[in-house]
């Protein structure tokens, strides 16, 4: 035994030296390694620019200057439905190079790690362009300096825009400057109830009748009685999130924590809307809702939203943000027809005004070009059109009665740019509306735009950086009482309300409260 | 000389006879270089006001401000807790439950059963979290669930709300990290008991042990060494919330909070909108130092009893 170990003691020592060479060795491969990569990194940028160089001349002989190149994140998921976007990639070539000749790039990320490839290829400072910014990421994209300044550029190249939003365009500024340029679709929003029209007619609803959220109560109760126990009149328009969060009647001034009352149209005083009657009156009427049965007594832990559960049979009725065109949306969404009823006015805020966006990345190398181009998305009608639709023939097909439509022997499946996503595509207004929607849909919606009211505060944009740590603390909070408070499962009376806001306090509202006046104030008085 | 010239013949011959073993490992450790050394020097971003206009490394220092989110509230004592008390019950539960189950196994003659009962208890390892959490709402479902619908009548008991009261989560919880992962580690037991000398076996049949006298005396003796390398591993991470199990489980349930919120769900929750790179670089440094600390204190403790089976 003894010199058996001491034989494998003097082996070890034998083969020491040898190991630690190796180990040099290997660890040499890896710096030389990690330098290359490392040269490799800094000098891509470098020798990207001559082989393009060498390339473009022979796309556009005619041309002297070199095209410009951009690129495009779009915010879309990587599926059949968009399987031709290397097609779309082209055709956005042939109309940029001819008119700004500009190469554009298209980049597909998928909706739910957008935020992460844009962070990732900001940080790694990779070639990007034009950014798709909503109105959740707004504030913070600006505060972490990923966006740059807008204001000479569209001055210079950006007449398409300008005339496009108009004073809209100005309500995004933050500090006087515009970062972003909100797309043209629904500026100003209500919030309304969508039932199924079958129902509504069967129990013989006085659509009429219904005003406000609390005329709801009667029509609910009829639904109820006749469909029976397990039928759920009211359900949750996504799930995770509240049936209150989807009748809003305030000025949510970015993230609703601090908000103006009555759609800000009264005043600018910053409040918390969990601590005023009206929350009170509402979390009450929803748990009156609950504890009779009208809304589903798991809601805080389902997963199906409305349409799955409208389709199955399930439910009758939701509320949600609205605008003109939304009962077709939901019809489709559903397939069964639906009927919107607006519960509250067209507002037009901040949030509403900034809900989908285009920004410039602040790696960008060409933002001329890119403003350019994103002028081009809001003058240029086939751009527009390319962008929504597709190529004409192969994705679309306009019919005889003036509607966009798939060609004979295309579908959703087939199409290869079913995207949707006209609401992103700068101004669809010049794009042709699809089969189904309501003739006059543009116009419904350019007038909603102009004759909605105005929140005081449209046009200011929190900046949350300085009470970060309290916001962060605070959103805790919420995601603890807001589903239970906001769904009825939770009486007001027994105290639950003081407690959430207590809760708040504590991790340190107040303080998000008043900077967030002072920021409004400050804004106002530079107005 | 002579002596020196044959040393370094030997050890260069046995590095050309190891060569092709350094060769195999050089994969793992340039992963390990890229994947787990390389980016710890991320951790700088932690005390940094992320500016992407002047880039990560020249953007300012801000000490400890990214940090105080995690102590603001009341709420930092209930997740150091839940995070702390529920890795410590799943080290304990773990071990015992995986070392019984391993003699379990090894006690099974026949090669096809053996390799049925390991498939079983091994096949919910591979299902993630959120299937295994429709799997628990259908059976706690308030409405719909099998344990309201057709359970708790035959016995008697009124339904329960299971996903708003908190008293019964920890039980859950335990229950399905246990269910979840008692087969990967009863199989490195396994591994283990399958490799202990026979002849210690027939010697101890020899002298009259029984197959229980058997188990205490000589399997797991030898089994401590691996006991106290997992053990060692999971205490590095007592820090760390497994996301799945605390986030899809109790279907991000509000009134759960106080049973369910660990330090990894508490920082998605507060973080969620407000997205800042720093803050959650801060929350990843503060669970990696107490990770750190702990396990070089419970290396300490194990070398102070048992100088062979501690790490380092």
């Amino acid at each position: 035994m003894k010199s058996e170990k001491t034989m494998k003691g003097e082996n070890t020592m034998i083969k020491k030296p040898g190991f630690r060479r190796i180990f040099t060795c290997i660890l040499t491969v890896l710096m030389l390694m990690v330098l290359v990569t490392g040269c490799g990194n800094s000098t891509t940028p470098g020798t990207d620019v001559p082989q393009t160089n060498t390339n473009d001349p022979a796309d556009t002989p005619d041309k002297q200057e070199k095209p410009a190149e951009i690129v495009m994140a779009l915010c879309a998921d990587n599926s059949p439905r968009t399987a031709d976007a290397p097609l779309i990639e082209d055709a956005i070539n042939d109309i940029t190079l001819d008119k700004i000749n500009t190469k554009v790039s298209l980049q597909l990320f998928p909706y739910s790690s957008y935020d992460q490839q844009i962070t990732l290829m900001l940080s790694g400072n990779e070639p990007l362009d034009l950014i798709f910014v909503n109105n959740s990421n707004y504030s913070s994209y600006v505060s972490r300096n990923q966006l740059i300044e807008l204001d000479d550029l569209i001055d210079q190249y950006g007449s398409g825009i300008r005339e496009a939003l108009g004073d809209y365009l100005d309500a995004t500024a933050i500090d006087g400057k515009l970062y972003i340029v909100p797309t043209i679709r629904d500026l100003a929003k209500c919030y309304a109830v969508n039932m199924r029209k079958d129902l509504t007619d069967k129990y013989n609803i006085d659509t009429n009748a219904i005003k406000d959220i609390y005329d709801l109560t009667p029509v609910l109760k009829k639904v109820k009685e006749g469909e029976g126990e397990n039928f759920y009149p009211l359900v949750t328009a996504a799930s995770g999130r509240s049936i209150l969060s989807y009748y809003v009647t305030y000025d949510p001034l970015g993230d609703a924590i601090g908000v103006l009352l009555n759609d800000g149209l009264d005043n600018t005083n910053v409040v918390l809307y969990e601590e005023t009657e009206e929350y009170r009156d509402l979390v009450k009427l929803v748990h009156d809702w609950y504890e009779a049965g009208y809304i589903m007594r798991d809601i805080t832990t389902t997963q199906e939203g409305y349409s799955s559960l409208l389709k199955a049979g399930k439910g009758y009725a939701y509320l949600n943000g609205a605008k003109a065109g939304y009962a077709e949306q939901a019809t489709r969404n559903v397939g069964a027809p639906i009927l919107t009823l607006p519960l509250t006015p067209y507002i037009a805020n901040t949030a509403s005004v900034t809900q989908v966006n285009w920004g410039i990345s602040v790696t960008s190398k060409a933002p001329d070009a890119a403003t350019k181009y994103l002028n081009l998305m809001y003058s240029d009608k086939d751009l527009v059109t390319l962008l929504c639709w597709g190529i004409e023939d192969k994705h679309y097909k306009i019919y005889e009665d003036g509607f966009a439509y798939y060609p004979e022997g295309v579908d959703v499946d087939s199409s290869g740019w079913t995207l949707n996503m006209g609401y992103a595509m700068g101004n669809q207004f010049l794009s042709p509306l699809w089969r189904g929607e309501q003739p006059d849909l543009w116009e419904q919606m350019k007038n909603d735009n102009e004759t909605a009211g105005r929140s005081k505060a449209l046009g200011f944009t929190f900046n949350s950086e300085s009470v970060k740590t309290e916001l962060a603390a605070v959103n805790s909070v919420r995601s603890q009482y807001r589903m239970l408070i906001e769904c009825g499962l939770s009486d007001p009376d027994s105290g639950i309300i003081e407690e959430y806001v207590a809760k708040m306090k504590e991790a340190g509202v107040d303080k998000i409260l008043a900077e967030k006046q002072a920021q409004l104030d400050a804004w106002l008085a530079n107005k | 000389m002579m002596l020196n010239s044959s040393k370094a013949n030997k050890s260069s011959k046995s590095l050309m006879r190891r060569f092709p073993i350094y060769l195999m490992m050089a994969p793992g450790l340039i992963y390990l270089l890229f994947n787990n050394y390389i980016p710890i020097a991320g951790l700088a971003i932690a005390f940094k006001d992320i500016d992407f206009r002047k880039g990560i490394l020249k953007s300012d220092w801000i000490g400890y401000k990214n940090f105080e989110y995690l102590f603001k509230t009341k709420d930092a004592l209930i997740i150091t807790r839940n995070t702390l008390l529920y890795n410590a019950a799943f080290i304990l539960l773990g071990i015992v439950f995986g070392v019984i189950t391993a003699l379990l196994l090894n006690e099974v003659s026949s090669k096809r059963l053996l390799k049925f009962f390991q498939t079983t208890i091994l096949s919910p390892q591979l299902v993630s979290w959120i299937v295994v959490s429709y799997f628990v709402y259908a059976l706690l479902s308030i409405d719909k669930g099998m344990i309201n619908n057709r359970i708790l009548p035959l016995l008697g008991i009124k339904e329960i709300s299971w996903y708003t009261e908190p008293k019964y989560w920890p039980f859950i919880i335990t229950i399905m990290q246990i269910w979840k992962t008692i087969g990967f580690n009863s199989i490195i037991y396994l591994a283990t008991i399958v490799g202990i000398s026979s002849d210690y076996y027939e010697a101890a049949t020899l002298d009259g042990a029984t197959r229980n006298q058997q188990i205490i005396h000589i399997t797991l003796p030898l089994l401590v060494p691996t006991i106290i390398t997992l053990f060692l591993i999971h205490v590095g991470r007592i820090f760390y919330a497994d996301f799945g199990l605390f986030f899809q489980v109790p279907m991000n349930s509000g009134a759960l909070f106080s049973t369910t919120n660990v330090i990894d769900t508490y920082v998605y929750r507060a973080l969620l909108q407000i997205g800042d790179i720093g803050m959650s670089a801060a929350a990843g440094f503060y669970q990696s130092i107490v990770g750190f600390i702990l396990i070089i204190i419970s290396n300490l403790i194990i070398r102070k009893f048992n100088k062979e089976n501690a790490l380092f």
